[in-house]
C-alpha cells in the first residue's frame, strides 16, 4: 500500500463518520432512553439557538452525556496516539502508554490527593495526578539519559524500576486507607469518567491536540525509527531529537489523559495494533487513524460501562480490559506481533 | 563522484581506543574493501565514516567538508549505508522500505512525489526486486531482504555506499551475485564503494584497494596483490594461511590451513 495524502484523508473521513455515529448512539443510551431523532433535535436546537437546553432530555444529553462522551473521546485519542509513539520509540509493538511509568506516577499523585482530602475539590485529583506524572516523566528521562542521548533500553528499565517503586508506595498508602477512600482509589485505578465536565475538556484539549500535532509532525521519522535507530540515522533523521520529542510529548498527552479519568488500560495497546492490521504500519496514517479509532473505542466502552449494569456503573477500565485482553490473545495467536 | 579524506582519527567508546590514528584517502569512484580480524575496528570505522560516531580526535572530510558539521539529511544524500543486520519488526512492504531512501530529500510533512516513485522503482529494477515490491519485508528471505536494503540505498541517490559485511548471511551464489551487482554500480554509476568484509577471497577478487586493520590501526593498505600476502594475513589473523592465485582471474587467493598439519598430506609432499 502506498501512502498518499488522498488515502489518508479518505480513510480518516470514514473513521470520523464512524466516530460521529458512535457519539450519536452513545448519546441516546443511558438510564433514561432518548431516541436517536430526539438526540439530533436537541443537538440541532442547541447549535442554532445556543440557549439553555430545553426539557429534561436536553439537560441529560447536553450537560451529562455529551461532556462525558467528548472527554472519553479525547482520552481515547490521546492514549492511542501515545501507544503508537511508544511502540515506535521502543521499536516494540507490545509497548503501551504506561510502559515508562507515567501511570504509576499519576496514580501516586491521585492516591495522595484522595488521602489528604483533595478529592473533595474537582481539580485536586487531576492536578495532583498530573504533577505526579510530570515528576515521573522527568525522573525516567534523567535516568534513561546516557551522555547526551536517550538510550531506549535504559529508558525502559528506568520506567520499570520507578514504576515498581511508586507502586510499592501506593500499596503502602492503600493499606492504611479508610474504607470510603478505598473505593475511590479502586475506581481511579481502573479508570472512571463519572466526574466528567466541560472544564476538564477545555483544560486537557490544548495539551492533547498540541501533543498529537507535534507527534504527527514526526510521523515519517517514526517509520524510519521502526527500521532501527542506526538505519534512521543513515537515512538522515536526527534520531536523538526524535526520541526526546516522542518521549516527552507521548508522556505528556498520557499524563493529561490519565489525570482526568484514571488509568484506562488496553486502549493504547490494541488500537495501534488493530489499525496496523487494517491499514498497514505507515505512521502518517497510523497516528490519525489510531486517534479516531481510539476515540470511538473508548466512547463505546464507556457507554457499556455506564449502561450494562445500570444503575450501578462499572469502571471503564474493566470494560476495555474485557474486550482488550481476548483481542490481544487473538493477535498473539494469529501472528507474530 | 565523492571522495573521503580521513585525517588522523581516534575513536573510543570507553577507555580503550578502538580506532587509533587512522588516515587514508578514498578517491571518487574507487572500490575499497576493509578487512581485519574481529575487534579490529572495521565496523566502528564504518560508523565513524557516516557520522554515527564522531571521532574524539581527527576529522573525516567528505568532498572537503567536515563530516561533523554536516546535517544528517545532507550526509544521507551523499552516503548510503547497507548495514549488516536488518531485522525489521513492522510489516512494511518492500516498496515502502525502498521509498524510505527518499526521506533525506523530503520535508517533514511532505509525501513522496512521482519522481520519488520512479527513482525507487529504478532502484528495484537494478537490484532485481521489483517483482516482490508489494510483499512485506519481514516475510522475505535473507538474500531478498538484502537486495531491498541495497535498493533503498540506491534510492538515496548517494555518491558513496558503505557496506557492513554484506555477504555474511548469503550462500555462495548470492555472494557472487552481490559482488557482481556492486561492481556494476561502481563502474556504471561511478559510486564510491567501501565494504567491510570477512571474506578475504571475495574482497581480493572484487575490490580495487584493500585496507587491512589490526587493533584499530592500519596494518597495510594498497592493491589486493600488495595486501593479501601470506606474511601479512597470517600475522594479522594469527592463523596459518596459504596464498596463491586464483587460476582463472589471477587475484590473490587464500587457503586456510589447520594449525597442525604434520599428519595431513601436505601439497608439496604429495607430488614426491
Amino acid at each position: 500500500m502506498i501512502m498518499s495524502l488522498k488515502k489518508i484523508i479518505t480513510i480518516c473521513s470514514l473513521l470520523f463518520c464512524l466516530l460521529l455515529g458512535v457519539i450519536l448512539v452513545s448519546l441516546s443510551f443511558g438510564a433514561a432512553k432518548v431516541g436517536g431523532v430526539q438526540v439530533l433535535r436537541v443537538l440541532i436546537n442547541h447549535a442554532i439557538y445556543s440557549g439553555s437546553p430545553a426539557g429534561p432530555e436536553g439537560l441529560i444529553i447536553l450537560s451529562v452525556r455529551l461532556p462525558r462522551i467528548l472527554l472519553a473521546g479525547l482520552v481515547g485519542a490521546a492514549l492511542a496516539v501515545a501507544g503508537c509513539s511508544f511502540q515506535a520509540l521502543l521499536r516494540n509493538p507490545l509497548a503501551d502508554p504506561y510502559i515508562l511509568g507515567v501511570s504509576s506516577g499519576s496514580a501516586l499523585g491521585a492516591v495522595s490527593a484522595i488521602l489528604v482530602g483533595l478529592s473533595a475539590t474537582s481539580f485536586g485529583m487531576p492536578l495532583a495526578s498530573f504533577c505526579g506524572a510530570v515528576v515521573t516523566i522527568m525522573l525516567v528521562f534523567h535516568v534513561g539519559k546516557v551522555g547526551r542521548g536517550l538510550h531506549t533500553n535504559t529508558l525502559l528499565l528506568a520506567g520499570v524500576i520507578i514504576s515498581a517503586f511508586f507502586s510499592a508506595i501506593i500499596m503502602f498508602l492503600i493499606s492504611i486507607v479508610q474504607n470510603e477512600d478505598l473505593s475511590k482509589i479502586v475506581f481511579w485505578l481502573m479508570g472512571d469518567f463519572s466526574f466528567s465536565n466541560y472544564h476538564f475538556i477545555l483544560i486537557i484539549l490544548p495539551y492533547i491536540a498540541g501533543g498529537i500535532a507535534v507527534i504527527y509532525s514526526y510521523s515519517r521519522g517514526f517509520n524510519l525509527m521502526a527500521m532501527g535507530e542506526e538505519t534512521a540515522v543513515q537515512l538522515g533523521i536526527d534520531v536523538e531529537r526524535l526520541k526526546k520529542m516522542a518521549y516527552i510529548f507521548a508522556s505528556l498527552i498520557t499524563a493529561a489523559a490519565v489525570s482526568v479519568c484514571g488509568l484506562i488500560g488496553f486502549v493504547g495497546l490494541i488500537i495501534p495494533h488493530a489499525v496496523r492490521m487494517l491499514f498497514g504500519p505507515d505512521h502518517r496514517l497510523l497516528i490519525p487513524a489510531s486517534a479516531l479509532m481510539g476515540a470511538s473505542f473508548l466512547i463505546g466502552s464507556d457507554t457499556i460501562a455506564r449502561t450494562i449494569a445500570a444503575p450501578t456503573e462499572l469502571p471503564v477500565g474493566a470494560v476495555t480490559a474485557t474486550f482488550g485482553a481476548p483481542f490481544f490473545i487473538y493477535l498473539l495467536k494469529k501472528r507474530r506481533v | 563522484m565523492s571522495n573521503i579524506d580521513v585525517k588522523e582519527i581516534f575513536f573510543r567508546y570507553a577507555d580503550q581506543w578502538v580506532i587509533e590514528d587512522l588516515s587514508f584517502q578514498v578517491g571518487g569512484g574507487e572500490f575499497w574493501g576493509i578487512i581485519g580480524p574481529n575487534g579490529s575496528g572495521k565496523t566502528t570505522l564504518l560508523k565513524v565514516l557516516y557520522g554515527l560516531f564522531t571521532p574524539q580526535r581527527g576529522e573525516v572530510f567528505i568532498d572537503g567538508g567536515e563530516l561533523r558539521r554536516m546535517k544528517r539529511s545532507d550526509i544521507a544524500r551523499k552516503i548510503a549505508v547497507v548495514p549488516q543486520e536488518h531485522q525489521i519488526n513492522f510489516p512494511f512492504t518492500s516498496i515502502e522500505v525502498v521509498l524510505m531512501g527518499r526521506s533525506p530529500y523530503l520535508g517533514r510533512l511532505q509525501f513522496e512525489r512521482r519522481d520519488d516513485f520512479e527513482i525507487a522503482e529504478r532502484a528495484m529494477e537494478l537490484t532485481n526486486t521489483l517483482h516482490f515490491s508489494r510483499r512485506p519485508i519481514n516475510e522475505l528471505s535473507g538474500g531478498e531482504r538484502q537486495r531491498i536494503i541495497i535498493a533503498r540505498a540506491l534510492a538515496q541517490e548517494p555518491e558513496i555506499i558503505l557496506f557492513d559485511e554484506p555477504t555474511a548471511n548469503l550462500d555462495i551464489s548470492h555472494q557472487v551475485e552481490f559482488y557482481e551487482l556492486i561492481t556494476r554500480l561502481n563502474r556504471e554509476k561511478k559510486l564510491t564503494i567501501l565494504t567491510v568484509s570477512h571474506d578475504i577471497n571475495l574482497a581480493s577478487e572484487y575490490c580495487r584497494k584493500i585496507l587491512l586493520l589490526k587493533g584499530g590501526r592500519i596494518f597495510k593498505m594498497g592493491s589486493p596483490r600488495e595486501v593479501v600476502a601470506e606474511e601479512y594475513i597470517s600475522h594479522v589473523y594469527e592463523s596459518r594461511v596459504l596464498v596463491d592465485e586464483n587460476p582463472i582471474t589471477g587475484a590473490p587467493r587464500i587457503t586456510l590451513l589447520p594449525r597442525d598439519t604434520s599428519n595431513v598430506g601436505m601439497p608439496e609432499t604429495e607430488g614426491k
